[in-house]
């Protein structure tokens, strides 16, 4: 009898081969789908991380340029503009805190603003960027001056009428002469015998309505009287009620808007002083001029607009007594809200266009220009 | 020689066929599991995707909307795109936003299922541009210069056509001097038509997409004074407004109207129509993807009185 074979009986080293194989495939096959998986979810979530970081910079950009209005509206008075664009203005660092399944990441954007000079306008610019991601957005603004055009055309304007003067006030209008201009506008059927009938000499020296020249021959008409729209003049000089206004002004000067009354009129009226400058012109309100005392102003300069209430209530039919105003210099407008009585001796008044500001010059809010607004991806 | 070359008894080897062939159903069965559940995640991925693409678009279209350059061309919007024949709320030739072509969305017809977006782009003349006006200004049927860059009014528009969204991007038809080949109307239709499918058919069904004017406010643009709000014809009657601060606006030329929009988009996979239930509602149907997003043009919509 024959042995058994011996290969029936122990097994050798190559045993089991198929499992390994098998096993080896399958864990192939799983590694692959799981890759698929893998790359289906990561494709997913960069798409939305793409999105979300275009989001990030796009609204980091919008706070980056609702901060250069408020820039441009602080820094009105002294912002020069220049003929092109200015240099840019570091804003505030916006971040973002994202929480992913419990934990936090914090993402920054640096923001700048710029501007555009543009005349009567401002193009305002904001960027906001963190590493290759950016967005710029931007806009033109209007400076929303408080004044209408009007309320520096003439140099005196008076609710009612200028019924006396004193010495030899000066009221220049016209700086190129040669042409119409209004020196005094009142209501009509104001008697002129208080402000002067004619003064001589030649178109240089009459172009600057010297009022009451004693009489002399004057050949241009300096008086302008027309029945203004409403007694009231508050609508014709301001683009503002009078609670707006009044809600802008600072005894320091910081707005650009003076609002006198009984409650300040002490501290404000001491010393000599000189109220604005060419480039930054004021609004001076004295509300009004009988409770302050008169008139305060005497000996002071200002650079600006003077509107005097001659009354409480606003309705342009008082009575202010301007002696108060001697030895003022006004570069502007100066205003009264109802009938004038003793404009002063050595009181004078030229008009804006000489002291060389328009409406545009005074300090408002920062307003945005309806169908100006765009980002880079538009423009 | 034979040795050391003995094979697996055939019990052996039917027990490692078995276990082999368990492990393999196993294997497969994770496989295919696996495969399909990736699969399943890409389509929902895809689906929403497709639905937040068409909600993102648009609210970036809405928010560019009525963008007219720089204050120079603005001064002139009005008075050259409006003419004559300005009715009241006439927002000129481009309005920002319009729902079908009749004109900007108005107190009654508020909400619509098409809506084109219209804002200043730029654009590179190209030789065939000719019946632009902006590349042709002397209108002899030759561009005045390729490649010269112009800004023209674009119109974007977006539009649910059988449970497909469409949309369409062209230069605006007024900027043409006779009518463009392309029609991008609200119901254009057949072989003009310049629409095309955001989303596609087989994978998902958009059941409902709606554009609605949420509010609007209007304020005097000559003095920036707010007038309230009012109902379908903007700017036209000055004391019809209820001025919310109490002040007195003064005569009214033009006026800016502030406009928040609600975009809604509800979708699903399948091809049956009218299912769609409101993300607060009860029984949805298997993936429905429910959007809204609120979209306001960064750019006040400019409208003269009627004259």
């Amino acid at each position: 009898m024959l042995p058994r074979a011996r290969h029936c009986q122990s097994p050798t080293p190559q045993r089991g081969a198929y499992s390994v194989v098998i096993v080896a495939v399958l864990a192939l096959l799983t590694l692959l789908a799981s890759k698929v998986m893998t790359v289906a979810t990561m494709d997913s979530v960069r798409l939305t991380n793409n999105t979300h970081s275009a989001t990030e910079s796009f609204y980091a950009a919008e706070a980056a340029l609702a901060e250069g209005v408020v820039w441009l509206e602080s820094n009105n008075p002294t912002y020069s503009g220049g003929s092109t664009v200015s240099s840019q203005v570091t804003g505030t660092t916006v971040s973002y805190t994202l929480s992913k399944a419990g934990v936090d990441t914090s993402r920054s954007y640096a923001t700048v603003f710029w501007f555009e000079d543009g005349g009567d306008r401002i193009r305002v610019f904001a960027r906001a960027s963190s590493g290759d991601n950016q967005s710029v957005v931007s806009t033109w603004v209007d400076d929303n001056s408080p004044l209408k055009a009007p309320a520096l055309d003439t140099p005196l304007m008076l609710a009612q009428c200028l019924t006396s003067t004193t010495g030899s006030p000066e009221v220049q209008a016209d700086p190129g002469g040669g042409g119409s201009y209004t020196t005094v506008r009142t209501k009509s059927g104001c008697s002129t015998t208080a402000i002067g009938t004619a003064c001589s000499g030649s178109p240089s020296s009459r172009r600057y309505g010297n009022l009451n020249c004693n009489g002399s021959a004057m050949s241009e008409t300096i008086v302008d009287q027309q029945d203004l729209p409403g007694t009231d003049l508050w609508s014709t000089v301001f683009d503002t009620t009078r609670t707006s206004l009044e809600a802008l002004h600072s005894d320091d000067g910081s707005t650009g808007v003076y609002w006198v009354d009984s409650s300040n009129v002490n501290t404000l009226k001491s010393g000599s002083k000189t109220w604005g400058s060419a480039a930054n012109p004021v609004i001076i309100v004295i509300d009004e001029c009988n409770s302050t005392g008169k008139v305060f102003l005497g000996n002071n300069t200002v650079w600006g607009l003077v509107f005097v209430e001659s009354d409480s209530t606003g309705s342009g039919t008082g009575i202010c007594d301007l002696n108060g105003l001697g030895g003022v210099t006004i570069n502007g407008s100066y205003i009264v809200n109802g009938e004038g009585q003793q404009l002063n001796a050595n009181t004078e008044i030229t008009s804006a266009a000489i002291a060389g500001f328009d409406v545009d010059d005074f300090a408002g809010d920062v307003v945005l220009v309806a169908g100006t607004w765009t980002d880079q991806e538009t423009d | 020689m034979a040795v050391n070359q003995g094979g697996l008894s055939l019990v052996e080897l039917m027990v490692a066929i078995a276990i082999a062939s368990f492990i393999a159903l196993a294997g497969t069965t994770l496989y295919v599991t696996t495969v399909g559940a990736g699969k399943e995640l890409y389509d929902e991925a895809s689906q929403t995707e497709q639905v937040f693409a068409i909600t993102s678009a648009l609210s970036g279209d809405i928010r560019r909307a009525g963008y007219r350059g720089n204050p120079t061309a603005l001064s002139t919007y009005l008075v050259t795109t409006r003419g004559s024949t300005g009715v009241a709320g006439d927002e000129g030739d481009y309005p920002a936003v319009e729902f079908s072509t009749t004109g900007a969305p108005t107190a009654a017809g508020n909400t619509s299922d098409c809506v084109l977006v219209q804002y200043l782009r730029k654009h590179t003349c190209a030789s065939s541009d000719e019946a632009i006006t902006a590349c042709d200004t002397n209108t002899d049927g030759t561009v005045d210069t390729v490649g010269a860059v112009v800004s023209v009014h674009h119109r974007f528009g977006y539009r649910l056509v059988s449970g497909v969204m469409e949309g369409v991007a062209v230069i605006h038809p007024s900027e043409y001097d006779s009518a463009p080949s392309t029609d991008s109307a609200c119901n254009a239709t057949g072989a003009s038509s310049g629409w095309s499918a955001l989303t596609v058919a087989n994978s998902l069904y958009v059941d409902e997409f709606e554009v609605e004017v949420l509010g609007q406010t209007i304020i005097d643009a000559d003095n920036n004074c707010p007038l309230g709000v009012n109902g379908a014809s903007p700017c036209d009657s000055h004391a019809s407004y209820s001025n919310p601060l109490g002040l007195d606006c003064g005569n009214t030329v033009s006026c800016r109207v502030q406009r928040l929009y609600k975009i809604t988009v509800c979708a699903y996979p399948g091809s049956t129509d009218g299912q769609c239930v409101p993300a607060a509602g009860g029984s949805q149907p298997e993936n429905q993807i429910y959007v809204e997003v609120l979209a306001s043009p960064r750019n006040d919509a400019l409208i003269a009185k009627a004259y």
